[in-house]
């Protein structure tokens, strides 16, 4: 989706990247004295959720650049370590879960690039092996035409030998990535989904056909890859599509190449539900087989998520059979039906997905 | 429509029937019959004079209409009217009209959402201002005035379920929102169940979502043989209508679900679990605890259940019941008899 309006936080008015932003968008920044003004621009418009796509609010990250992962107690979590570098996104995916996370959902992107570099030095002054990612209130590449963020964040990563930065995307948006130093220690990572379900609920993305390639290009100049088929939207017939996405996948990136690959059937809080149906009228997304999970979130019947992880994780395994491969916020029961294993018993999932940044990415011990 | 312009003063004049037109614009009531009023006219007289506007010696009518058929009925060469001074304009006419019917009478909801809708006519970008109707007699803030606005454009057959109270508001604006042949496919079947507002919504987003996922029409899934012959094998009781209804959609709105949940019950079934002794599987199977509830009021009932229970736990049944919910039971049940 275009820009169609730049909000400045006055206090931040100053920072170099503004102007760098501005000049890139073609967009005059209008300064405010508080987030409330901008709140307020997207909630009068007829649709916020979508008006929230076309503005972009620049401020400073007033809290923690780095959080936790919001994973729940009854399902396991990776362990991720959020880089909460920007908020929202300009792509419009109708099961998107910001939709309904941020209240009103808004384009930010934090200026403060100092105390983000700041903050990371800590972790890795901590010596320790840590993943680390952008891709959780945001997709990481859509700035890459406007920021030289992504760069810089390369660069630091590169520098030290313990952590592995994830960057998660949709897009094809790697141009100026392809020649930095990275040595490995940053991950590209694309969403794949099974082509009709991408073009059908994934709005303004890359086709899937369009990642892979960009994946292809990463992986020639050493990048590691990680994929991600997240949200697994289970409808009639839709297993046969994943599996062939699976297939291409194979058909063209090296599996040397690949650090992980995660599977998670599609899931989401139920006040999504209604603002799915007000924004994408017709779409059967949220007619699904959904139950409540002990989460709270609506997810798919458990038989039905475990049929297609199985499927897909065979198909995987037989084309990559050394791959680390995990599921996103299942629990054990699930684990062990779907992959014949629950992490507990390789030490826990935060430590499988450690063991694999260390072996692909050459992380030191 | 500002208030001091609308302040009026009326004068009674007595019209040639044959002078007096209908303008239907301003027409509220849902009521088309007069035939009691006509009656209780020719007994007691014209009470309240229907409203008028005059202009070239003939005179439109904004409200009365049933007092006017009624005069009609009986004949009457001419009927008294009340006209307002000056020349109203149409807004002005149709706030008159709204606060006439509302503050004599309990709208229903069509005749809220007709007023509504005569108010958005008249209203700046057809949004109407809640203060504005509140002076004409309608009630609820802004949120309620969009909710009900379209009520009136529903088609007929869902209107009148809507005035049988067949259907909710909350059911009424959902049907608003779907396409016609649905809203009225729809409407046909709660005037048959007669059901609360929580089975109305139950059954309008289960047959919902079922159209949407399966790509079939509401009306078609509703025309379906088999869904119209579990109508009819209820027999009209609306209360076992209701029943095969509900059981119909959710079967096919989560069949999967659906077929474990019937499944472990035949599984619970071949367990020997007396009285007092119950078996609850985790919810919707998501879960992985099962529960097992004891009931007793003495201590010999408790020692009767302690066997019961080694029973239940030596039978084959039972592993089958915690084994095979991963996977629905689909193969539990497979070369039983």
């Amino acid at each position: 989706m275009k820009i169609e309006a730049l909000f400045v936080d006055s206090e931040s008015a100053a920072e170099p990247e503004v102007e760098r932003i501005s000049t890139a968008l073609g967009l005059v920044p209008r300064p405010v004295g508080s987030a409330r003004e901008v709140f307020a621009a997207v909630q009068a418009a007829p649709d916020p959720v979508g008006a929230g796509k076309r503005m972009l609010y620049l401020t400073a990250n007033r809290g923690a650049f780095i959080r936790d992962c919001p994973g729940t107690a009854h399902y396991t979590c990776c362990g991720y370590r959020i880089l909460h570098v920007a908020a929202y996104c300009s792509m419009d995916c109708a099961y998107c879960i910001l939709q309904s996370y941020f209240h009103p959902p808004v384009l930010t992107y934090f200026l403060n690039r100092g105390d983000l570099a700041a903050e990371l030095q800590v972790e890795f002054d901590k010596q320790a092996t840590q993943r680390f990612g952008t891709g959780e209130f945001t997709d990481s590449l859509i700035w890459e035409g406007v920021s030289p963020r992504n760069a810089e964040l390369i660069r630091l990563f590169a520098a030290q030998d313990r952590c592995v930065l994830e960057l998660k995307t949709k897009t094809t948006a790697i141009e100026r990535l392809l020649p930095l130093a990275h040595r490995r220690r940053t991950i590209l990572a694309w969403s794949l989904n099974r082509a009709a379900t991408a073009s059908r609920y994934e709005r303004g993305t890359a086709g899937i056909d369009a990642r892979l390639a960009a994946a292809a290009r990463a992986a020639a100049r050493g990048y590691p890859l990680a994929f991600h088929f997240d949200p697994i939207v289970i409808e009639e017939g839709a297993l046969a599509g994943y599996l062939e996405t699976i297939e291409t996948l194979f058909s063209r990136i090296d599996a040397q190449q690949i650090v992980w690959i995660s599977l998670g059937a599609l899931r989401f809080m139920p006040a999504l539900k209604a603002v799915i149906e007000r924004r994408f009228p017709g779409t059967p997304l949220a007619c699904g087989e959904f139950i409540t999970g002990l989460d709270g979130k609506l997810r798919y019947f458990k038989p039905l998520r475990i049929r297609a992880y199985r499927a897909m994780a065979q198909a995987i395994r037989r084309r990559a059979p050394g791959v680390c491969l995990y599921l996103c916020m299942e629990d054990d029961e699930v684990w062990q039906e779907a992959l014949g294993f629950v992490p507990g018993r390789r030490g826990g999932l935060a430590a499988m997905l450690d063991e694999a940044a260390v072996r692909v990415c050459g992380l030191a011990r | 429509m500002g208030s001091e312009k609308a302040r009026y003063s009326f004068r009674l004049v007595v019209a040639p029937l044959e002078a007096v037109e209908e303008d239907a614009r301003f027409r509220i009531s849902t009521w088309d019959n007069a035939d009691g009023l006509a009656s209780s006219v020719a007994r007691i007289g014209l009470l309240v004079p229907p409203l008028a506007v005059a202009g070239g010696g003939r005179f439109r009518l904004i409200s009365g209409f049933r007092r006017l058929a009624a005069c009609r009925a009986l004949g009457w060469p001419e009927l008294p009217l009340r006209v307002p001074e000056g020349h109203p304009t149409p807004a002005e006419c149709a706030r008159l009209a709204i606060a006439e019917n509302a503050w004599s009478r309990a709208l229903n909801l069509i005749e809220l959402s007709r007023a509504v809708n005569l108010l958005a006519q008249f209203s700046p970008a057809g949004r109407v201002d809640p203060e504005e109707a509140a002076a004409a007699g309608l009630p609820g803030g802004e949120a309620f005035l969009v909710r009900i606005a379209p009520l009136c454009r529903l088609p007929q057959a869902a209107q009148e379920a809507v005035l049988e109270e067949a259907v909710s508001l909350w059911t009424a604006a959902e049907l608003a929102r779907m396409p016609a042949e649905a809203a009225e496919a729809l409407a046909g079947l709660f005037r048959r169940l007669k059901a609360g507002l929580n089975v109305q919504r139950e059954v309008l987003t289960h047959t919902r979502e079922i159209a949407l996922r399966e790509g079939v029409p509401v009306r078609e899934l509703l025309a379906a043989p088999e869904f119209t012959a579990l109508l009819d094998e209820a027999g009209g009781d609306p209360n076992e209508t209701t029943r095969r209804v509900r059981r119909f959609l959710r079967r096919r709105r989560y069949p999967h679900l659906s077929a474990a949940e019937e499944r472990f019950r035949t599984l619970l079934r071949e367990l020997p679990l007396a009285s007092g002794l119950r078996v609850q599987p985790p919810r919707d199977f998501e879960g992985t605890r099962f529960a097992l509830q004891l009931e007793f009021e003495t201590a010999e009932e408790a020692r009767l259940l302690r066997g019961r229970l080694d029973r239940l736990l030596e039978h084959p049944a039972f592993g089958a019941l915690l084994e095979g919910k991963r996977r629905g039971y689909e193969t539990e049940l497979q070369g039983r008899s």
